[in-house]
């Protein structure tokens, strides 16, 4: 049956700030469920710590708000867990650039089927306005008293060096374009990264404006094509990864592409990975019999302990 | 009643612990009990390893401070070793030897420096014997050195008049899956060292014929917790690697018919973010650890108190704090695993005394996190996961046909309109939990106070119920639990001279020196704690804490939790495994007076 939007409101209300680009994100990512054909049921949204992360709350599918920095971990649980679940991740660029960086490149490793969609303001809004791994080095913004000491980190670059399969970006105000991409990430085999450059009125209005977005953002040229055409070419893997990375090496905030820089279906998974070791998805073994009793078969252990 | 200990050691990477390995198969094959104990320092090749075993025709429990028999590859074992700043790294195991007992060594030994005229020392060619070893199965010496722990297991297994065929049975059954070549050396290594053993005719020292009973299985402690896992419906293992905790997840791994996904991922922050998420997906999860990566995981498991989430941490407790001593022993986690976490929120904390009970508590660990949807810790110690012990088969068998796996208010269905109410406010306070993907319902969990539906809410009066939600479990697993998983209690502590109270490891050497003057309360549950602890304790005429650790922290904890202050202790805290005969000494010490008792045997 299909879903309407309506279906997809939780019966919370979002106390996101007037103009957030998160409302944008939250209505992107309702759309993608529907346009994906997804059962809400089997998807679950999980989220790190910040205005990004109350997302999942606003949504009607499976949410679980976790820890700061600590959302992609839990999502590989999930995920691994059960396979037939989608999995999303709603969180901020503090968050997973920041406090969580670790877990964001070493999920690279593993191919996890998960769907990163990163709220990229630039700025800690939720604790008001220091700045983030996100904003270039001397700019100066309204929540904060003194212009940016550190330089930035590219999200996007780091995930194709990483091993990510799917990167994106995207901006927050732009439904259309976030819809698609999330859409395309979500039938992406693999894991994938949409970073959403996202409005944050409140603390960086300054680099996070609809004006701003409109005169400093474009979409990649139309000849531009991030796909990787025959997975198995290692050649045209490294070409269309070089081709990103040669764009995003480049760009300055003034001047910001959206759109898909690269993807390969890389056929193995880490799920697919753990499935040559013969086990069955952890969700699916039945642990006990209708006794109650443990079904493990302890048998070849137990000859080996044998002396 | 035979009673015999032995000790071998070497460099590190030179495979003593599979001539330990060996020698306590044909002990447990010859219907012996076997409690063995490996000592290392943090290093792969080169510095030095012990091994000692302790043989029984009796249930033991504990290790001798002395041995009958130690036999000895290198000097360095025997004389000791110095560091360049010319510290002592060891001191060598002449003294670990009981007077009257027999000390083997190399030929290249000068024996007039050992100094002690009152054990037998025999010298044997180990070069020699693998030269001949090289010579008659043509090939090179070097890489026949292995074999000196073959040789090392023939002479005690001569010694100990243990017939060469149970050997190479034991030999052939190990290296079965090594290849033609590996069996041939070593089945002429035991040939060859009987032949030199026979010119140097040495007196047989006890003989441990072959004796009847019940079959039984050699393992090593971490090897019980991966086996209470499996059998607790564990299907997914996350650990990062650290002293002592990986070989548990190691021997996971290289069982996949257990079916237990292992994954090793970036950090200790990453593993317990995995184990977590596992679990909300509806799958038992666990990981192993030691103090250090115990530490990293803590404000997860302040998530899982607050989001009711069911998790299993195994922390195998090493050496303290910080990096401490990665290879040895401790028990100085206690205070920190009842506290982990910021914030008020009700856990399990549990310890195992022995390799049985490790599996028995493994496995039901599970069962209370799914009962009572809360963190559950089980603290471990590498004096248990490093203990190699023979394990009736029996045992294990009755452990899996009467256990049963109970997952507590796991539903596929709300019964009432509307969303899910993950944290319901019931009667017992336990709320119906949904695996997502297998429900008509889908359901939130948050981090932040929440409502029943999992949302963010700070609301005073609901803020109330869930804090009294999360923190009335305590009453409600004291009230569900028998008195048997909670405390072992040996003796009459009302007719007793002394109650000993202890937690852990310590329980091997108390039990095998206890007798009518003391009685002994192990707690097993230690958090939350029996009232009746706190009774039994009162009932006694005097009391004394055993534990290994500096700051006497179950005494402390006891003390929190019931008011009580144990007047006496004995302590340990040099990293090394208490003994029985030291424990023995130290209550008689406790029961002449002293107040206070450090241990420092090695």
């Amino acid at each position: 049956m299909a879903i309407s939007l309506s279906d997809l409101n939780s019966h919370e209300q979002n106390d996101w700030c007037p103009q957030c680009g998160d409302t944008g994100i939250l209505l992107s990512v309702k759309n993608a469920i529907i346009q994906a054909g997804l059962d809400p049921k089997k998807v679950v949204d999980v989220s790190g710590i910040g205005c990004s992360s109350k997302l999942p709350n606003f949504v009607n599918v499976n949410g679980i708000h976790t820890l700061h920095g600590r959302a992609i971990p839990f999502a590989e649980g999930v995920k691994i867990a059960n396979p037939e679940l989608t999995v999303l991740v709603n969180a901020g660029d503090g968050d997973t650039y920041g406090i969580g960086v670790g877990h964001f490149i070493s999920a690279g490793r593993r191919n996890v089927d998960i769907k990163l969609l990163i709220h990229d303001n630039g700025v800690y809004g939720l604790t008001k306005g220091q700045i983030s791994p996100t904003l270039q080095e001397n700019l100066k913004v309204k929540g904060w008293p003194e212009p940016n000491i550190n330089s930035a980190l590219d999200p996007l670059s780091l995930a194709i060096l990483a091993g990510y399969t799917f990167v994106a970006r995207t901006q927050s105000y732009n439904v259309k374009e976030q819809t698609e991409l999330i859409v395309k990430a979500i039938q992406h085999k693999g894991l994938a990264l949409i970073d959403i450059l996202q409005g944050c009125p409140t603390y960086n209005p300054e680099f996070t404006s609809t004006a701003w977005f409109s005169a400093h953002t474009h979409p990649l040229p139309n000849t531009y094509d991030g796909k990787v055409k025959n997975p198995s070419d290692l050649n045209e893997v490294n070409d269309k990864k070089t081709q990103a990375l040669k764009i995003l090496m480049t760009e300055t905030i003034e001047d910001k592409h959206t759109g898909l820089f690269f993807q390969w279906e890389n056929p193995d998974t880490f799920e697919e990975r753990m499935k040559t070791r013969g086990m069955p998805p952890p969700i699916d073994a039945e642990i006990k019999d209708s006794d109650g009793r443990s079904t493990v078969d302890l048998s070849k252990v137990m000859e080996e302990l044998s002396v | 009643m035979i009673d015999v200990s032995w000790m071998t050691g070497g460099k590190q990477g030179t495979g003593i612990d599979s001539a330990a390995s060996l020698f306590s198969k044909t002990l447990v094959r010859n219907g012996y009990n076997v409690y063995g104990y490996r000592e290392y320092f943090s290093n792969i090749k080169g510095m030095h390893s012990f091994f000692t075993v302790r043989i029984s025709d009796k249930e033991i429990n504990s290790q001798s401070s002395k041995v009958d028999l130690a036999v000895f590859p290198d000097k360095e074992s025997v004389f000791g070793e110095r560091n360049e700043h010319g510290e002592v790294i060891h001191d060598g195991h002449v003294k670990d030897i009981k007077p009257g007992g027999t000390l083997v060594v190399d030929k290249s030994v000068d024996v007039n420096q050992i100094g002690r005229h009152d054990i037998k020392v025999i010298q044997v060619d180990f070069d020699q014997i693998i030269n001949n070893v090289a010579k008659k199965i043509d090939a090179k010496a070097s890489d026949v050195m292995i074999a000196k722990n073959t040789a090392i297991v023939t002479i005690s297994a001569y010694l100990f008049g243990i017939d060469a065929e149970t050997l190479k049975e034991v030999l052939n059954r190990e290296f079965s899956n090594k290849g033609e070549n590996i069996i041939r050396m070593n089945i002429s290594t035991v040939d060859e060292t009987n032949e030199r053993l026979k010119t140097l005719s040495p007196a047989v020292l006890t003989k441990l014929s072959p004796i009847k009973d019940e079959k039984k299985l050699l393992l090593e402690g971490y090897e019980a917790s991966a086996i209470g896992k499996a059998i607790g419906g564990c299907k997914m293992q996350v650990y990062y690697p650290i002293t002592p905790a990986s070989d548990e997840s190691v021997f996971l791994e290289s069982h996949p018919e257990l079916g237990i996904r292992v994954i090793q991922p970036e950090s200790e922050l990453a593993v317990i973010g995995m184990v977590t998420g596992a679990s909300i997906a509806g799958v038992r999860a666990s990981t192993s650890t030691s103090g250090p990566g115990f530490a990293l995981m803590t404000e997860t498991i302040s998530y899982a108190g607050m989001t009711e989430t069911p998790i299993v941490v195994i922390d195998h407790q090493r050496g303290a704090p910080a990096t401490g001593l990665p290879t040895r022993t401790e028990q100085a986690d206690l205070e920190f695993a009842v506290h982990q976490g910021h914030g008020d929120f009700d856990r399990i904390v549990l310890a195992p005394g022995d390799l049985e009970e490790a599996m028995e508590i493994t496995a039901d660990a599970f069962n209370y996190a799914e009962m009572f949807q809360l963190p559950v810790i089980v603290l471990n110690e590498k004096s248990i996961s490093q203990v190699y012990k023979s394990v009736k088969k029996s045992y294990i068998d009755d452990l899996k046909a009467s256990y049963r796996i109970d997952r507590g208010k796991l539903t596929d269905k709300a019964g009432y309109e509307g969303d899910f109410k993950r944290f319901k406010f019931t009667e017992d306070g336990i709320s119906p939990r949904l695996i997502p993907g297998k429900s008509d319902h889908v359901m939130w969990i948050a981090g932040d106070e929440h409502d029943e539906y999992g949302h963010p809410y700070e609301e005073p009066s609901n803020r109330i119920k869930m804090m009294e939600k999360r923190n009335s479990k305590g009453k409600l697993i004291l009230n569900s639990l028998d008195r048997s998983k909670k405390f072992n209690l040996y003796g009459s502590p009302e007719k007793a001279e002394l109650l000993i109270v202890s937690w852990g490891s310590p329980k091997g050497a108390i039990l095998d020196t206890l007798d009518e003057r003391s009685a002994f309360l192990q707690i097993k549950l230690i958090e939350p704690l029996d009232e009746e602890i706190g009774r039994i304790i009162r009932s006694a005429k005097r009391a004394v804490c055993i534990e290994e650790n500096i700051g006497g922290q179950l005494r402390q904890h006891i003390a929190s939790k019931t008011g009580i202050k144990i007047e006496n202790q004995i302590l340990k805290y040099n990293g090394r495994i208490m003994d029985k005969d030291e424990v023995k000494d130290a209550i008689d010490r406790v029961l002449k007076g002293e107040k206070r008792v450090i241990l420092n045997g090695y």
